[in-house]
């Protein structure tokens, strides 16, 4: 079976490159919403990559952490990008971006309360019911201070064990967030349960011209400080997945490569700490264990709008 | 109501209000948040609508995208159709600067996007049709392909939208009348392509589309247009990729 190393951000600009790539071990990461249409070229070109490599589908809009549901069509529209794909990985985000039939292009942050979690955990299960796997969950990057009753790790370690679903660590996000809103990344990045680590993003940030805050641009090339995070996290928890994430200011992708082969060599070099039991490593669908409604809430998507504490 | 919820709507409420006082309440990080959320609408009607922004500018179309996107949020995370109403939207805003062709040119770019989008379907070949008996044609049903989409507008707007839909580089003087002009969407080898029609072909497509046979379609159309040749807008068209394959 190949394994999956590091890849990169699909993105149409790098078809003909990224579809005749034979970097051992190469993936690519799509945002599903891209491909929720009816037909056409840009089906047609995934389709084309994902006969010939491993795809992770990375969702931006189920908005987990709303109050309400996760919309009942799109985690359809999404079940079937990630059937399409046949989906090596499948991720989304600790955040919001749904709110009363709206929904706002980005991922919003929350207070981590008791409330919110049971929210989170009800909608993760929703989720992994749907698409009868386990889903990644990433950790966001954050640019306001709010009341918070649980520390992020905390609260994602909360969240793996009442819902069994993983985690993408998003090493810049970490960063970022330490930055904004206080705290020690690498500290972070140890208190996260290793276990349930699938995949790890590295991109680039931004200084903001106005303020002192970083912004998640994912328009640069991977900072230093994120690739010594990085490398301290794989040598302490081994080898996972890890795409070199680039969304904006696109540079030729032969750029892309060089960074992802900085990735891929130190995978190498903690290639022994794979942790082998872990399917999320290798290419091929996971099957989700059932049962996985942990946390006890019956997945209904019907009618219910808010979470009752 | 429960406290999440509460924090949700009142999130979300500041999210689009430049003089939301929620910058103050979370900080300057709140704009951050405002920012990404404006940007990501914006841009997305700007991929949608490339020819609008190329004939009015950057900053008149972030300005009337943000106004849009403000009226008309997205209901749903997958925006590759996100803009809708955005022809209509500009229709008074345009008129009010004189560029009465706007949103008729506007909507070329929602065609293009629609047509782009589209189910896929086997087209209608000219050989298929031909191995169909000649006293059969007449009693045939053409279906439209699902990405054919056509247009009859007026103030020259395929014109202007040809000449100006990016990559094409805006034509240096042009002159705009008040001619009503036909354009054609199809997407017959994936790229989508953009074909003139005559008003007698823009016709023909509208009675095939409303059910008529072939024959009744064609009739329909030489009681209005009576140098209409059939014949030959029925290859031009089945060339184009226009009609779905027959069942």
């Amino acid at each position: 079976m190949n394994k999956i190393t590091a890849g990169l951000s699909f993105k149409p600009e790098y078809f003909d490159a990224a579809l005749s790539c034979t970097a051992a071990g190469m993936w690519y990461e799509i945002h599903p919403e891209n491909y929720m249409i009816a037909g056409g070229p840009r089906l047609a070109m995934l389709d084309a990559i994902a006969a010939q490599h491993a795809v992770s589908v990375h969702g931006v809009g189920l908005s987990l952490a709303s109050a309400e549901l996760p919309d009942a069509v799109h985690l359809k529209r999404l079940a079937e990008v990630v059937k399409r794909t046949d989906a090596s990985l499948v991720s989304e985000h600790l955040a919001w971006s749904v709110n009363s039939g709206n929904y706002f292009p980005d991922l919003l942050p929350f207070p981590r309360n008791r409330e919110a979690l049971q929210c989170i955990a009800r909608n993760i299960d929703i989720a992994q019911n749907a698409l009868q796997r386990r889903i990644l969950i990433e950790n966001p990057s954050l640019y306001v201070q709010l009341q918070h009753d649980y520390s992020e790790a905390e609260f994602l370690t909360e969240l793996v064990n009442r819902t069994g679903c993983g985690l993408l660590v998003d090493v810049n996000n970490a960063y970022i967030s330490a930055h904004n809103v206080g705290g020690n990344a690498s500290a972070y990045l140890a208190r996260l349960p290793a276990h349930a680590i699938g995949e790890i993003h590295l991109a680039g940030h931004a200084p903001d011209a106005d303020t002192d805050l970083l912004i998640d641009t994912h328009g640069a090339a991977v900072s230093e400080a994120v690739w010594s995070l990085y490398s301290e996290l794989i040598e302490r928890i081994g080898a996972r997945p890890t795409l070199i994430e680039r969304d904006d200011n696109l540079p030729a992708f032969d750029e892309l490569l060089n960074e992802r082969e900085r990735a891929a060599q130190l995978l190498r070099a903690n290639s022994i700490n794979i942790d082998e039991s872990n399917a999320e490593v290798s290419v091929g669908r996971v099957l989700y264990p059932t049962p996985i409604s942990q946390s006890g809430i019956k997945p209904d998507l019907q009618g219910v709008t808010v979470c009752l504490r | 109501m429960p406290a999440l919820t509460a924090f949700q709507q009142t999130f979300a409420q500041g999210l689009l209000n430049p003089e939301s006082t929620l910058r103050e309440h979370f900080g300057v990080g709140f704009t951050v948040y405002q920012n990404t959320v404006a940007k990501g609408l914006v841009d997305v009607l700007r991929a949608n609508y490339p020819t609008v922004e190329q004939l009015v500018g950057a900053q008149w179309f972030d300005s009337a995208a943000l106004q849009y996107a403000h009226e008309h949020l997205p209901t749903q995370p997958a925006l590759a159709l996100y803009g809708e109403h955005f022809a209509a939207f500009i229709t008074a805003p345009a008129k009010l600067h004189g560029l009465h062709y706007l949103s008729s040119v506007a909507l070329l770019d929602r065609l293009w996007t629609e047509t782009h989008f589209a189910a896929d379907a086997s087209v209608l070949t000219a050989a298929s049709l031909q191995a169909i008996a000649p006293e059969q044609l007449p009693t045939l049903n053409l279906r439209w392909h699902p990405a054919l989409r056509v247009a009859w507008l007026p103030n020259s707007a395929a014109s202007i939208w040809q000449h100006n839909r990016p990559p094409a580089s805006p034509p240096e003087e042009f002159a705009i009348s008040d001619v009503e002009e036909g354009l054609l969407f199809t997407r017959p080898h994936g790229a989508v392509i953009a074909l003139r029609v005559h008003r007698a072909e823009y016709e023909f497509l509208q009675q095939l589309a409303a059910g008529l046979t072939l024959g009744d379609a064609a009739t329909a159309v030489l009681e209005q247009h009576g140098d209409a040749d059939i014949a030959s807008m029925l290859a031009k068209l089945i060339q184009a990729g226009a009609f779905a394959a027959l069942v």
